[in-house]
């Protein structure tokens, strides 16, 4: 080792560098391009045209979006049907609790963030668990939300601690009220989980969360 | 992660090759720019993808890439890291999502000296290891034994200049632009 500028040790990178390096096989050289019509589906995805706006949040906005080709798997369409009618459902039960106020007693509140979970973005939020006569619903506020592509939904989870158990409470837009079925014991489940989820049919959690808070009694 | 300090003035977007710096300002530039990039970039990320999931879903994967470099183009930036690098680590983020959602392992590559670990960190390394492979290959061949010399074994730029018989300057410059375009390729993973 040197103690010469531009060597090993003067970038925090180097050591990665170094390690990458010296585990490096053949095949690590090697390059398998893409079969043929792999760039026309992207471009069909995007639009032919290339107006597609970079910083639209609402992701293929203003694009001409077509499939890819028939390998790339869709959801089928009960599975989308369903979709709409939960956020449907969220929608009616938004309206339906908002015209009823800031009814309800506080119970517990999470705040939300993405510390300690693999996701790019750093998002944040807070959850609130709200009592109103009979019924218990939890208020989720979100902030700094990653980019979704058209194929993703936010979906929010009650977890048990101890046991690993999940429970969806629906889908929101980041800022969702959502009633919480009378069989699930909000005792149990503390931890509000928000993830990203492909719509992809599959009702497990992805494992992609983007925030996560345990519920505190107020 | 943050880029680390500069050299003598020299930005790391500077440190590009011409042929790597045209890809990443046609990228910039206009709709194009993509079509640049998939031909420049399209089999180290395909084959970054084939080593961590299956044909079709690394190809899917691959696809979303680009899409999803296109829609964020806006946030890279050159002066940071390499576009080579900012790809791939749009990809890791497929992969491992891709993984995470069907609860499998990386379908093991044919080397004998695949890093065991955590999901993460296999694919972390072949993240790694993909981007120094594509850097070097990418370097002169008088660079990349000087770098090599220097990086890799340690030598001082003395010796590196007596073992390839050129000037302690050339040597030193070659040194430090292998070293920059290295660095420069793997900070973009990061961003």
């Amino acid at each position: 080792m040197t103690d010469e500028r531009d060597t090993p040790g003067t970038d925090p990178l180097d050591g990665r560098i170094l390690a990458a390096w010296r585990d490096l096989t053949p095949e690590d050289h090697r390059r398998e391009a893409p079969p043929a019509g792999a760039w026309e589906g992207i471009a069909r995805e995007l639009g032919t045209d290339g107006d597609v706006d970079a910083d639209d949040d609402a992701v293929g906005a203003g694009a001409r979006v077509t499939p890819l080709p028939a390998r790339r798997r869709r959801p089928p369409m009960t599975w989308l049907a369903g979709v709409a009618a939960l956020l449907l459902v969220g929608v009616v039960a938004s309206v339906v609790l908002a015209s009823r106020g800031a009814d309800g007693t506080v119970q517990s509140r999470a705040e939300l963030s993405s510390e300690g979970l693999a996701v790019e973005t750093r998002s944040r939020g807070t959850a609130r668990l709200v009592v109103e006569g009979n019924r218990v619903r939890l208020d989720v506020e979100l902030a700094d939300l990653p980019d979704l592509e058209d194929d993703e939904v936010l979906e929010v989870w009650l977890i048990d601690p101890d046991s690993g158990g999940l429970q969806s409470v629906g889908l929101t837009d980041g800022e969702t009220t959502l009633l919480v079925p009378s069989a699930v014991d909000t005792e149990r489940f503390s931890v509000v989980d928000v993830s990203i989820e492909p719509t992809d049919g599959d009702p497990a959690h992805s494992a992609e969360s983007v925030v996560r808070g345990a519920l505190e009694t107020v | 992660m943050p880029a680390g300090p500069e050299r003598q003035g020299v930005s790391r977007r500077d440190a590009a090759p011409d042929d790597e710096r045209s890809v990443e300002a046609a990228f910039l530039a206009g709709p194009d720019g993509l079509r640049n990039v998939w031909s420049a970039y399209g089999d180290l990320v395909h084959t970054f993808c084939s080593r961590t999931l299956d044909r079709d879903r690394a190809l899917d994967a691959t696809q979303e890439v680009f899409i999803t470099a296109w829609r964020r183009r806006s946030t890279f930036d050159p002066e940071r890291g390499s576009l080579a690098g900012w790809l791939i680590g749009i990809a890791r983020h497929k992969v491992l999502g891709t993984l995470r959602t069907e609860g499998r392992a990386p379908v093991p590559v044919e080397s004998a000296s695949m890093p065991q670990g955590s999901v993460d960190d296999v694919v972390d390394r072949i993240a790694d290891r993909m981007l120094v492979a594509h850097a070097l290959d990418a370097l002169p061949e008088r660079t990349r034994r000087a770098v090599t010399l220097a990086f890799y074994e340690g030598r001082t730029h003395q010796e590196v200049s007596e073992v390839l018989g050129l000037p302690l300057g050339t040597v030193k410059s070659d040194i430090r632009r292998g070293i920059t375009r290295l660095r420069r390729t793997l900070a973009g993973l990061d961003d």
